[in-house]
């Protein structure tokens, strides 16, 4: 008997094992959650993620969902009551928002491999950047000075550039066999960062010259289990541009971890990196004025990592997300606004000004829209 | 007025349409479930759970039952990671989610085994390999599902095939 057929045998043994579910039971236990947060399916606002808009003195709201990452509305709220985001949101799209040096708002579609650039005035779709040969936009950035980066999965991970207000996508920097996730640009738009995995099982940074294409890749020491299976994620540099945030997984005691770490963008290798948090996920540095965070799990309670210099201080902030664990899958993300830090969890919306020593609880998460 | 009507008769269509989608498919979804996070209830929890996803995103869901299995995976990955951050974590007692890994009671000694096997790979190794050896999808349905590419799947269902086998056989 073949290795695979052994395999298939031992699976179907396990989940095959014990009586045949009730799905007559099955389906009424599910109707009966199903009245019980039974709420108009149109018309409400979930807020997800939130994204900075200085220029426009508005938040950015993408809906998503925590359990398919695949899903959809565009909202724009007044900064004063991030509850109750305004009716001026009515496009379609999927993914993160992007933030531009102009008024309008990149928002990355995965679903259909575009990036879509909103008015958040109107709510309304401006322009779409898509790569005409056929690639799937997986990750974008916009630089300062309004280049947009977008990082490309086709037959082989490639970076690509336009500009946000149109031009076609240029093709710059591939790379054949490898995957790649995570994108990261320079605060002063001279390098773009990729995380990816290459064909020899080993894991890389490419620091990219947008320039003259010039790619350099930091990798870890040999032997290094960090440098194994999975690609570097959550790219995001200082506000300095002087060290690089990465998420790093691992696998240990059958389930993946995730460890937020930083290195000097100068250096040689991911030897020298440094841990930062047990529990990056999602954004690894957020910046308001001059402050900068990381989300941080210590002890079981939420916390954040104030990065002061370069010696990481933790800063224990009271009142914060109660979650009693931070919970991931995409469910707990600390990002910035222009004047607060957000948090969410799985039902709730949190806000803390660098200036405070308290979250404020700003709305409850409703997944009715 | 009108819109009311046919506000009602949208709702009544999707709850045809989850129904259906229920009745078809709940039952692989459960085994599928269950190699992933091992223990009934939690296995059931999760694929209600995925369902009640797909009830709220039904208009937005193009392919409702890989929508349904994507939240069946990441719901079973999103419990194990809880579970995981729980055991780092012992002052942490208002968990809610710390199920035992195994149900001791509804395994027999082989079965348990193999169980034990499987919970000892990593993550995506477990759900590639429950992927394509349980649910028969194929690579590209495997990325699809995971949202990772398809040579990582490749890589996963190498690697696990592989160590799944030297534990079975580690077993024997």
């Amino acid at each position: 008997m073949s290795t695979e057929q052994q395999i298939r045998d031992a699976l179907r043994s396990v989940a095959d094992d014990g009586p045949d579910p009730d799905v007559d039971a099955a389906w009424a236990q599910l109707q009966h959650r199903l009245r019980d947060t039974a709420a108009p399916r149109r018309g409400r606002w979930v807020l997800v993620a939130g994204a900075a808009l200085a220029a426009a003195a508005a938040l950015v709201f993408v809906t998503t969902r925590p359990d398919t990452e695949q899903s959809v509305d565009v909202g724009v709220a007044d900064g004063s009551d991030a509850s109750q985001p305004d009716d001026r949101t009515h496009q379609s799209a999927v993914g993160v928002p992007i933030t531009l040096p102009a008024d309008p708002v990149a928002v990355l579609a995965p679903e259909g491999g575009a990036v879509h650039v909103m008015d958040p005035a109107t709510g309304q779709r401006v322009g779409t950047i898509q790569d005409s040969g056929g690639g799937r936009a997986i990750d974008a950035v916009a630089t300062p000075a309004g280049d947009v980066f977008v990082l490309l999965q086709g037959d082989e991970p490639m970076l690509a550039r336009a500009r946000w207000d149109g031009g076609d996508l240029e093709h710059f920097v591939g790379w054949p066999g490898a995957s790649a996730a995570g994108l990261a640009i320079h605060p002063g738009g001279r390098l773009a960062a990729v995380g990816q995995l290459g064909t020899d099982g080993r894991s890389a940074i490419a620091l990219v010259d947008v320039q003259s294409a010039a790619v350099r890749e930091l990798r870890w020491p040999a032997g290094d289990p960090r440098g194994e299976l999975h690609q570097p994620q959550e790219l995001s540099f200082s506000p300095d541009g002087s060290q690089l945030a990465f998420v790093n997984v691992h696998d240990s005691d059958g389930t993946e971890g995730f460890d937020a770490y930083v290195v000097d963008v100068d250096a040689t290798d991911l030897g020298a990196a440094r841990q930062i948090s047990n529990a990056g996920w999602e954004d690894t540095w957020n910046r308001i004025g001059d402050v900068t965070f990381a989300p941080s799990s210590i002890g079981g309670i939420v916390a954040v990592t104030r990065l002061d210099d370069s010696k990481p201080q933790v800063r224990f902030v009271e009142g914060g997300p109660d979650v009693g664990l931070p919970t991931l899958n995409g469910v707990l993300s600390v990002q910035a606004s222009a004047e607060h830090l957000l948090a969410r969890t799985e039902d709730a919306w949190y806000a803390l000004h660098p200036a405070d020593d308290a979250w404020r609880l700003i709305g409850f998460e409703d997944w009715t829209g | 007025m009108m819109a009311t009507v046919t506000s009602l008769a949208g709702d009544r269509d999707v709850a045809a349409g989850v129904e259906a989608v229920f009745r078809a498919e709940y039952r692989s979804l459960l085994r599928l479930a269950r190699l992933l996070v091992d223990d009934v209830g939690s296995a059931e929890e999760v694929v209600q759970d995925a369902f009640v996803a797909l009830h709220r995103g039904w208009d937005r869901a193009r392919d409702p039952v890989a929508f349904v299995r994507t939240c069946v995976v990441n719901g079973a990955r999103g419990r194990l990671r809880r579970r995981a951050t729980a055991r780092r974590h012992p002052f942490a007692g208002a968990v809610q989610d710390a199920s035992p890994e195994v149900d001791p009671v509804v395994l027999d000694e082989d079965r348990r085994a193999v169980a034990t096997a499987l919970r000892a790979l990593p993550d995506r190794q477990r759900e590639c390999l429950a992927l394509r050896y349980y649910a028969d999808l194929s690579e590209a349905e495997i990325a699809g599902t995971l949202g990772i590419s398809a040579g990582s799947v490749k890589t996963h269902i190498h690697r696990g095939t592989a160590a799944l086998a030297r534990r079975l056989e580690d077993l024997r």
